[in-house]
């Protein structure tokens, strides 16, 4: 049986398994590895379908180590995630060189479900659980179809696969309940590099913020408890940076000269959230201005931070409390000395204008206005594609281009104010973001990372100053996708006015549709997330609790989970018993007698078709046509010795078709 | 052709056409047959018509209690011309025989016949004859006057294939009778439809008739059924249950069929397990036809 050849169509479907079970990786592996992939499957493709010569038996063994080689020259180890589902992709693609034999197909097969499992590793999506699911579908019509004989139609295949997985449904969902948790996400595997997790990085240099300004990847999710404050009040803290050469800013800064505490005077009403953080591997978590508590598991920086204690690969969610309105303390030392930092040089023509300023007003708020006032009135452009900057960005940006975004527009005013005696910071973090209706919450996506100015007045303490809305309001008050959209038509931020911008950035009928549709899938995403993700430990805990099962070790459940299983395999096997009594000619027929049954005429157990059939034609001369035929058919199919799948169809669909009327009451 | 002969034999036989069928089923399945029924109803007949209209060799014998073996196998005499002892072929030399009122001969005449039917050969002083091809047997039995016969024994009955009754004629088919002109008569003008080599040539199609496993399952739910049953004394054995089989094989090419269907199994059930089962002691109602036709309503077909 297993030393069958499986025909054709098998092999290509066996084949377009392999293909559908590789494709999630493509994005994840090295270039050659999927080259090595496609060539071994469309070779195998070639071989069965255009008569090419397959591979020798010296050529299979020495690619195979070639590539075994090239996983561990590229990696420098096969085992892990990368390495291994590397090596997995390549074995499978490599395994069809050989593939022979119906063994050597179930093989393969069993190799694109342990690739489907691999998919996992990387991402949890509901797209790529429900693309795994339609795989799976797809692999068992395979399996069906090369288990069968040559005779099976793909249809099928596909009906019988689908029920099957159907029937698994109930098994899945008792394994999803009760299989034992371990602390931790199910799918988190540590120690891996990560390419796809991008952010914010602590040292801002002039563009360095522009490549999150593409990224639409979210960061993180709020949900607001009590009032939303208006989108142009939400910045979202993340990191503070006191340190620069002129060119680079970071946050140079050790966490014990500064005081890390969340004291100051709070004013207004606080705001209450929740924050659903994507994994990042960063340990900052952003918060609204400025937070009074941190939850637990984090800890406070200097600068009314709040970070991880540990970086975590999961999402993780955080209730918080922030008052928008808010009084500082007052600076101390270290404090002072680091806001007033200043690079070794700086051209004549940025102190000129700082003293220029400083002359404008006696207190520094009202210099402070003064730099955002010349920001506002000078031919100031805000642009996602700014110029480059060459070694004094800062007199460059000020005084020549005077194009850039917030990064750039955030360093020259505190560097202004510094000059001018004022304590100023850089805040970089997130504003704004986009409200989803339908789950009531925002998104803070990458694209909507900016950076802003502090400075410390003696009067209100630290005090938010963004150069970007004198330039730009467009960017705090619509966001940043109005402000891609304007760029992407070719327009500058500063040369229009609000209501033209309004017109410009409102959405098309389709836009508008596909703005909602990605909405509602965020919230799909998101309730993935929660309700399968999310089901850990502690939840299955108390699903156990609320179903008043008694609460169970790891021992315990196990054993349930062994008992329910076999169980389930006993019922199953139980019904496949008596299913197999009902084969499929039986089940038609039994759909038949019971609609002549339905129309008045019964069968006895013991009546035989032929004469079940002339007394239904006695009854109901009307029906002789199609009764006769179906049992035709049956009695040769069942006594017969009529084989295959096709004349067991057409009576599956002779008995679909067929429709008795009732009998007509006789009066 | 069949249909020919279950035409002409139907015009001498009247009313009769079921009996004819399963007498000629029986011949098919390379059966013998078992008449029983009261004098007068056409037992005889029955067996000259199937003769006549397959063109064989026909022999009767008449069984009484003084009839010996060697009256029915044959003798061999003392030639004095040559000095050797030559075989006379008694009447069994046929091959189509009527033995008619099988049960007033004694069991030894009768248990001769039997072994002949059996083994299709008779042997008698140390040589060993084959009957000829075809061979058949239909024998007749009275079921009332028992005083003076000795009743076939079970073991003996199971060598029937199948025992039919006739039956009286119905009204219409007996005014026919009165009506129209001795069956002797006809008998004679009567032509063979079909010879002994297209008979046997229909008996091997016979067992080439498609028996699925659907309908094997039917038929050992049949036997399994009687060996339950609390209106038979003992069950049906295996070689009754491969009689039941060739039995349906042959009605379904009497059928025009290439496969046998449960109602085949179900015409032929009383016929062929009617002589096999007893009924239970204390059951004494119906007849065995019709007990058995109460387990054929009660199995159902799978």
């Amino acid at each position: 049986m297993m030393d069958r050849r499986p025909d054709r169509l098998g092999m290509n479907s066996l084949l377009l398994i392999a293909a559908l079970s590789l494709a999630p990786l493509v994005p994840r592996l090295p270039a050659w590895i999927v080259l090595v992939c496609a060539g071994c499957l469309l070779w195998r493709f070639a071989v069965e379908n255009r008569a090419w010569p397959g591979p020798g038996r010296v050529l299979r063994l020495g690619l195979t180590l070639v590539v075994v080689a090239a996983v561990l020259e590229y990696y420098g180890t096969l085992l892990g995630r990368d390495a291994g589902s590397a090596l997995l992709a390549s074995l499978l693609a490599l395994k069809f060189l050989e593939v022979r034999k119906l063994r050597d197909c179930m093989v393969a097969l069993f190799l694109c479900y342990l690739l489907l499992l691999a998919i996992f590793l990387y991402s949890q999506s509901p797209a790529i659980a429900l693309y795994s699911a339609v795989v799976v579908v797809l692999s068992m019509a395979t399996l069906v179809r090369l288990n069968h004989s040559t005779g099976t139609d793909l249809r099928y295949a596909l009906g019988l696969a689908s029920t099957l997985s159907l029937k698994a449904v109930p098994l899945m969902l008792i394994m999803f309940m009760l299989f034992p948790r371990i602390p931790g996400t199910l799918w988190g595997f540590p120690g891996e590099r990560d390419g796809d997790v991008t952010g914010m990085s602590e040292v801002m240099e002039p563009g360095s913020v522009r490549h999150l300004s593409r990224s639409y990847a979210p960061v993180f999710r709020v949900e607001f408890d009590g009032p939303v404050p208006a989108r142009s009040q939400m910045y979202w803290r993340a990191l503070v940076l006191w340190w620069t050469d002129g060119r680079r800013w970071e946050r140079g800064v050790t966490s014990s000269a500064l005081d890390p505490g969340l004291s100051f005077a709070r004013q207004g009403a606080p705001i209450k959230y929740t924050v659903t953080l994507e994994p990042s591997r960063k340990p900052w978590l952003p918060a609204l201005d400025l937070p009074i508590v941190a939850p637990r598991g984090t800890r406070t920086r200097p600068g009314y931070l709040l970070e991880h204690r540990r970086v975590s690969r999961e999402r993780q969610r955080y209730t918080l409390v922030s008052y928008t309105r808010y009084r500082t303390d007052a600076l101390d030392r270290v404090e002072r000395e680091l806001a007033l930092q200043l690079p070794a040089q700086l051209s004549l023509r940025v102190r000129a204008l700082a003293r220029a300023l400083r002359r404008e007003s006696t207190d520094d708020l009202g210099v402070a206005r003064a730099a955002m006032d010349y920001f506002r009135q000078q031919p100031f452009f805000y642009t996602l594609e700014p110029p480059l900057l060459g070694d004094d960005p800062v007199d460059e940006f000020l005084f020549s281009t005077r194009r850039g975004f917030c990064g750039y527009f955030a360093a020259a005013f505190v560097t202004l104010m510094r000059v001018a005696g004022i304590p100023s910071r850089i805040v970089q973090g997130y504003l704004g973001g986009e409200y989803n209706p339908a789950g009531d919450y925002w998104i803070v996506r990458q694209a909507d990372a900016h950076a802003w100015a502090e400075v410390w007045l003696p009067s209100r303490g630290w005090v938010r100053m963004d150069p970007t809305a004198a330039v730009a309001p467009e960017r705090v008050e619509l966001g940043i996708d109005a402000v891609r959209e304007l760029t992407l038509r070719g327009f500058e931020l500063g040369q229009l006015s609000s209501d033209a911008v309004r017109r410009l950035i409102e959405l098309g009928w389709f836009a508008g549709a596909w703005r909602t549709m990605r909405l509602y899938w965020d919230l799909a995403n998101l309730q993935w997330h929660r309700s399968v993700l999310g089901y850990d430990q502690q939840r299955q805990r108390h699903l156990l609790r609320s179903l008043r099962l008694p609460e169970l070790s790891w021992r315990g459940l196990l054993l349930t989970l062994a008992l329910v299983l076999a169980a389930a395999m006993l019922l199953l096997a139980v019904t496949t018993r008596r299913a197999r009594r009902a084969d499929p000619v039986q089940a038609s027929y039994r759909a038949f007698c019971r609609k002549l049954g339905r129309a008045g005429i019964q069968r006895h157990p013991a009546e035989g078709a032929l004469a079940f059939a002339a007394r239904t034609v006695a009854a109901r001369p009307d029906l002789k046509a199609s009764v006769d035929s179906v049992t035709a058919l049956y009695l040769r199919i069942r006594y017969g010795g009529l084989s295959g799948v096709d004349p067991v169809q057409r009576l599956r669909q002779q008995v679909a078709r067929f429709r008795p009327r009732p009998a007509r009451q006789c009066a | 052709m069949l249909a020919e002969v279950i035409a002409r034999a139907g015009e001498v036989v009247l009313g009769k056409e079921r009996q004819v069928r399963l007498g000629l089923a029986c011949l098919l399945a390379r059966g013998h047959l078992l008449i029983e029924d009261l004098p007068g109803v056409g037992k005889t007949t029955l067996a000259h018509v199937l003769a006549r209209v397959l063109g064989l060799q026909f022999s009767r014998i008449q069984f009484t209690s003084d009839l010996l073996p060697a009256d029915i196998l044959g003798v061999s005499v003392y030639q004095p011309a040559s000095g050797d002892f030559c075989f006379h072929p008694g009447p069994i030399f046929a091959q189509l025989i009527l033995a008619d009122e099988i049960n007033r001969a004694t069991p030894k005449t009768q248990s001769a016949l039997l072994e002949a039917m059996e083994e299709r050969q008779v042997t008698s002083d140390g040589t060993t004859q084959t009957l000829p091809e075809p061979f058949f047997v239909i024998a007749t039995q009275n079921p009332r006057h028992l005083i003076g016969t000795f009743p076939l024994p079970e073991s003996q009955l199971d060598r029937f294939l199948m025992r039919i009754r006739m039956g009286y004629p119905d009204r219409q088919a007996e005014r026919a009778l009165l009506k129209g002109r001795d069956r002797r008569e006809l008998l004679q003008t009567m032509e063979p439809v079909i010879d002994g080599a297209l008979l046997l040539a229909l008996q091997g199609a016979v067992t080439r008739i498609h028996c699925s496993d659907a309908l094997l399952d039917y038929v050992q739910d049949l036997i399994v059924s009687t060996r339950g049953s609390e209106l038979f004394a003992d069950g049906l054995s295996p070689r009754a249950g491969l009689a039941l089989m060739h039995g349906a094989q042959a009605w379904a090419l009497l059928e025009g069929r290439d496969m046998v269907l449960p109602e085949d199994v179900q015409v032929v059930a009383p016929s062929v397990m009617g002589h096999r089962l007893c009924p239970a002691e204390g059951s004494t109602q119906g007849s065995s036809e019709v007990r058995i036709e109460e387990l054929l309503a009660a199995v159902p077909i799978p």
